[in-house]
């Protein structure tokens, strides 16, 4: 027989023979690869989805809005863009909802629906799908736009205007389904210039105006938004903001992935990318140790054959190969099976979620991405570095030194031990502290691997306490209502709301949406304006105060004592951040009504107390009732929305969890082994002496509890750094992460990893009852 | 009324076609403080027999009685205290606890016993009062196979049941060791049993029980046992 043949035989019967020992190099694998293709196809997936929207409604890849008409903006993208559109684009509000209005004409090319049952026709208006389901609008009925955000001398301020519904559409544009994203109106400039002429001239008797004339001076006053295609979008919007920065007429140029109607998804893909690099890292890392901890193992019980193996002439690499062979080939076995279910598993899950939060086609994915086969490739190498790092010294070593074994390595007391406490320690604590002294590299195994998933589910803990703490801090101390209101037009309704049963005060307040300017950057965000007198609102306000929250101050790169600016009405208003504060949903700045006398004060929302004698749903209900009230919300279903628009990260949170659970059983499944293989012989002495069952597992148990307890503490000091890293990418943009991490999840996870230990190290307890102490004790040699 | 009775004892293993027998119908009796050596080849049985008189495997038939108790009839945990208070073991290749001190292996057998000869006692009794605190990787093989048989007498057993006691030790620290051994039996009036391959070490038995594909195929009374020393190895 040939050499080569004998040892792999070899191989396949250490394998057989030890199958459970190789089961958790195998799950390790499957786990890391599973992630790996898992999560990479998730991306791809969701990216191909929302490509495919992109391509289909040819959605441009950048877009500049103006206040009005500009030339000079033409001119330059004539010359610098590969194709433009001009439209209007402008927000309002429609049945209540703040909406995005945008025009399009019979050769409008850029931004068109993704699917509609009609003819796109611009005598009419459509809506998004969500729209229509939620406003209950359906074709040829009349859709009411109202509240243009113009200047107060502009002839369309203050006016409303009837539309006809042509239908329900699928809008790149409008593709989330939250209840926080403004819906999108597509408006015919035909039906736009028909309605506006018969308003204008219903509103201003003393001319007639023609729609030609409406036209023209629509086109010279109000196509305000440009929408490019560019081979290069990123340096061409630079290029725009650099040139008309200081152009009193430009508002924002911005890539597709940066503008308000398609930020949310795009984050979300974000998310889903950054996420292929955060778990697969870490379970690449701990698949290093269980093949590490697996291959020591195996060397050093198989020191004496290397002994054999170099007495007969063999090759320190032909040796380290053979022993490397084994976790190649468990590695790659794991790698098939992850390479399979990842890409089962994974996306559909996350998908069931995407397709809550967004409007998005079903596409064909393809079966198979040459990526898997780069996951597999990678986890091979790691594997075989560390197989060759593992077992090159033994390799290495003379035969007389090997055929020793490792029991003839003397043992010295450790300096420690001449110690009062040490003496008086019971005979099975003495054994494991010897213990873990004698196994030192195995001790520093069972250590990091505590730690890391201790690290791990305190990460998982730590995202979920992060997101609810900052969500009840904001309903519970900030803005602790009962119920939250918004009307359909501005002004004040206190004195109507404060009227009615149950409710105990009132704070109303105005919600601009503007476009923030500081540290030379723009970001679309809010102003929100109170009274002087608050009785909701916690912060404190006073006339001089410019609160910031604290996601915008970052996201503009700006700190307390800069001037941030915005343009609201044709005026612009300036102001110093006098504070910056954590709010998690609150976005923009807050000041109160004494702070901008020339911004008007004409409230649209409010925020309600409700008394104990009443619930918030029935003042909820009572609220409804009136007149101009858009909508309410309780506090419960505030935060329940809030809920859902965590979704995909909350599925995060759970998987994380449930990953880091399995992380811990497979790692601590293989230490356990570990450990019970290499006290077999001790476990059938302790037998012949007549120790019991339980006395034997708990002399074995003392010393994995003490192991784990101490990796699991010193894990939680990892786990908030994990938490901050994870959530860091995978930020939320209308969401603020206030880091918290409650001292009951410390507790759990110090718990769960404890507990885990234990029951597995018991379970293999029971495995005591297998040994037979004589034959175990002869089988030495 | 003898101290060890053994009438028909088998241990069966495998069923069916796979059945195979391991020790047959064994009888014999072995009264108090003798020194017993049970000889045989490798295959003869002479593990099982051990096994069975350890009280570490269920018998398959016939019955084993040890001053007045009953083995054969105990449960698996009336065995577990059978073996704590009533044997001591010696091993081939000692089978000493590694993370344990020499004081603390003898320390190790004594949970539970009330009636013990204290750990330092019992190494001086064996010569080993000035190896209380090595660990067993600094002692020799004829030294550790000393601190197992300290470990086996500190609690006072009826019954000493040594397998192969002298097999890993060279012949002066194999003399040495069947000498202490047969001093607990005459001296302290321990029951000793030896299982082994070396008909040497027959020689100075008080009976010498001969086993062959798990039968046993003699029992003879040693009428003149030898003297250690005497002893060719």
């Amino acid at each position: 027989m040939v050499m080569k043949n004998v040892l792999t035989l070899k191989v396949l019967r250490e394998i057989k023979s030890n199958f459970r020992q190789y089961l958790s190099v195998i799950l390790i694998a499957g786990l890391a690869v599973t992630l790996f293709t898992g999560i990479l196809t998730n991306y791809e997936n969701f990216k191909q989805r929302l490509d495919e929207i992109y391509l289909k409604t040819n959605t441009c890849d950048g877009a500049v809005l103006l206040k009005s008409s500009d030339e000079q903006v033409e001119s330059f993208l004539s010359k610098k863009a590969t194709y433009y559109e001009k439209r209007i684009f402008i927000s309002a509000k429609a049945e209540g909802k703040s909406v995005y209005a945008a025009t399009f004409n019979s050769s409008s090319t850029m931004n068109i629906p993704y699917s509609s049952s009609d003819v796109i026709d611009e005598n009419f208006v459509y809506i998004d799908e969500k729209f229509s389901a939620d406003t209950g609008l359906k074709k040829g009925d009349t859709l009411y736009i109202d509240e243009l955000s113009v200047a107060e001398n502009s002839p369309l301020y203050g006016v409303k205007l009837p539309f006809t519904v042509g239908g329900a559409i699928v809008h790149p544009e409008s593709l989330a389904n939250s209840s926080y994203s403004q819906p999108l109106v597509y408006v015919g400039e035909k039906t736009l210039v028909s309605v506006l002429t018969s308003v204008l001239n219903q509103k201003i008797s003393a001319f007639t105006f023609s729609e030609r004339a409406v036209a023209n001076y629509l086109k010279e006053n109000y196509l305000n938004e440009f929408l490019f295609k560019s081979d290069d979008a990123d340096i061409l919007t630079e290029e725009i903001r650099k040139e008309f920065s200081d152009n009193d007429n430009f508002v924002f140029a911005l890539t597709r992935e940066n503008l308000p109607t398609c930020i949310m998804v795009e984050a979300d893909v974000e998310q889903s990318k950054n996420l292929i690099y955060v778990f697969p890292v870490i379970f690449y890392l701990v698949a290093i140790l269980i093949i590490l901890t697996s291959i020591s193992q195996l060397i050093n019980r198989d020191s004496k054959n290397i002994g054999i193996l170099k007495a007969f002439g063999y090759s320190t690499g032909a040796i380290t190969l053979h022993y490397s062979e084994i976790f190649l080939a468990l590695s790659l076995l794991g790698s098939a099976i992850g390479i399979i279910l990842g890409p089962l598993i994974i996306p559909r899950v996350m998908s069931a979620k995407y397709d809550i939060l967004y409007q998005l086609p079903t596409v064909e994915h393809p079966f198979f991405r040459p990526e898997y086969l780069v996951s597999a490739a990678l986890l091979f190498l790691i594997s075989m570095i560390t197989c060759l790092a593992a077992s090159v010294g033994t390799a290495k070593k003379l035969p007389v030194k090997t055929l020793r074994g490792e029991n003839s390595v003397e043992f010295k007391p450790s300096p420690l031990e001449k110690g009062y406490i040490f003496r008086k320690l019971s005979l099975s604590v003495k054994m494991a502290l010897r213990n873990m002294r004698r196994k030192f590299s195995r001790t520093v195994m069972v250590f990091i691997g505590t730690l890391g998933c201790s690290a791990l589910l305190l990460c998982g803990f730590g995202i979920e306490d992060t997101l609810y703490y900052g969500v009840n801090y904001e309903l519970d101390e900030i803005t602790p209502y009962g119920v939250t209101v918004v009307y359909t037009e501005n002004g004040s309704k206190s004195e109507i709301i404060n009227g009615l049963d149950g409710v105990e005060n009132s704070d109303e307040f105005s919600q601009l949406t503007v476009n923030l300017n500081g540290g030379n950057k723009t970001i679309s965000s809010y102003v929100y304006i109170f009274d002087d007198e608050r009785r909701i609102f916690t912060p404190d306000l006073d006339k001089d105060s410019c609160i910031m929250s604290s996601k915008v101050a970052k996201d503009l790169g700006v700190k307390r004592g800069d001037e941030i600016n915005f343009v609201f009405d044709a005026k612009t208003f300036s102001a110093e951040i006098t504070e910056i504060t954590d709010f998690c949903i609150t976005m923009g700045i807050i000041v109160t009504k004494s702070k901008f006398p020339d911004l008007p004060f004409s409230p649209n929302r409010a925020f309600v107390g409700v008394s104990d004698d009443f619930t918030n749903s029935e003042v909820k209900e009572s609220i409804l009732s009136l007149e101009g009230i858009a909508s309410a919300k309780t506090r419960e279903e505030q935060a329940e929305l809030l809920d859902s628009l965590l979704g995909t990260i909350k599925i995060m949170t759970r998987t994380i969890k449930v990953f880091a659970i399995l992380l811990a059983i497979v790692v601590l499944y293989n230490l356990a082994l570990l450990n019970y293989n290499e006290r077999i012989r001790d476990i059938a002495t302790l037998k012949v002496l007549g120790f019991g069952k339980f006395e034997i597992i708990s002399s074995f148990v003392i010393e994995i509890v003490i192991l784990t307890l101490l990796g699991s503490l010193v894990g939680l000091f990892f786990g908030y750094p994990m938490t901050y890293a994870v959530m860091s990418i995978n930020e939320n943009p209308l969401i603020c992460y206030i880091y918290h991490i409650y001292p009951s999840s410390f507790l759990q996870t110090v718990g769960l990893t404890c507990g885990s230990s234990l029951i597995i190290n018991i379970l293999f307890g029971f495995l005591t009852d297998k040994i037979k102490p004589v034959e175990s004790l002869k089988s030495v040699e | 009324m003898p101290f060890i009775s053994i009438k028909c004892l088998s241990k069966d293993y495998g069923f069916g076609e796979n059945k195979t027998t391991a020790l047959n119908n064994a009888t014999f009796e072995i009264d108090k403080g003798e020194f017993v050596v049970i000889l045989g080849a490798s295959g003869a049985g002479k593990s099982t027999l051990l096994n069975l008189l350890g009280g570490m495997d269920l018998a398959s038939g016939g019955s084993y009685t040890l001053n007045g108790t009953e083995v054969t009839a105990l449960s698996p945990k009336e065995l577990t205290l059978f073996r704590r208070n009533s044997v001591g073991f010696i091993f081939q290749f000692y089978n000493l606890m590694p993370n344990l001190t020499a004081e603390e292996n003898v320390a190790l057998s004594l949970k539970g016993i009330k009636d013990f000869i204290p750990p330092v006692d019992a190494l001086k009794a064996v010569g080993l009062e000035h190896r209380l605190d090595h660990f067993p990787s600094s002692l020799s093989g004829g030294e550790q196979q000393r601190v197992a048989i300290a470990r086996a007498i500190a609690k006072k057993p009826d019954l000493l049941l040594c397998d192969e006691p002298t097999g890993a030790l060279d012949s002066k620290t194999g003399k040495t060791v069947l000498s202490i051994l047969k001093d607990l039996s005459k001296k302290d009036g321990k029951t000793v049993i030896i299982v082994t391959h070396n008909s040497n070490v027959a020689q100075l038995a008080d009976r010498v029980i001969k086993m062959s594909d798990g039968k046993i195929i003699s029992d003879e009374t040693n009428p003149s046992p030898k003297d250690v020393e005497a002893v060719e190895w």
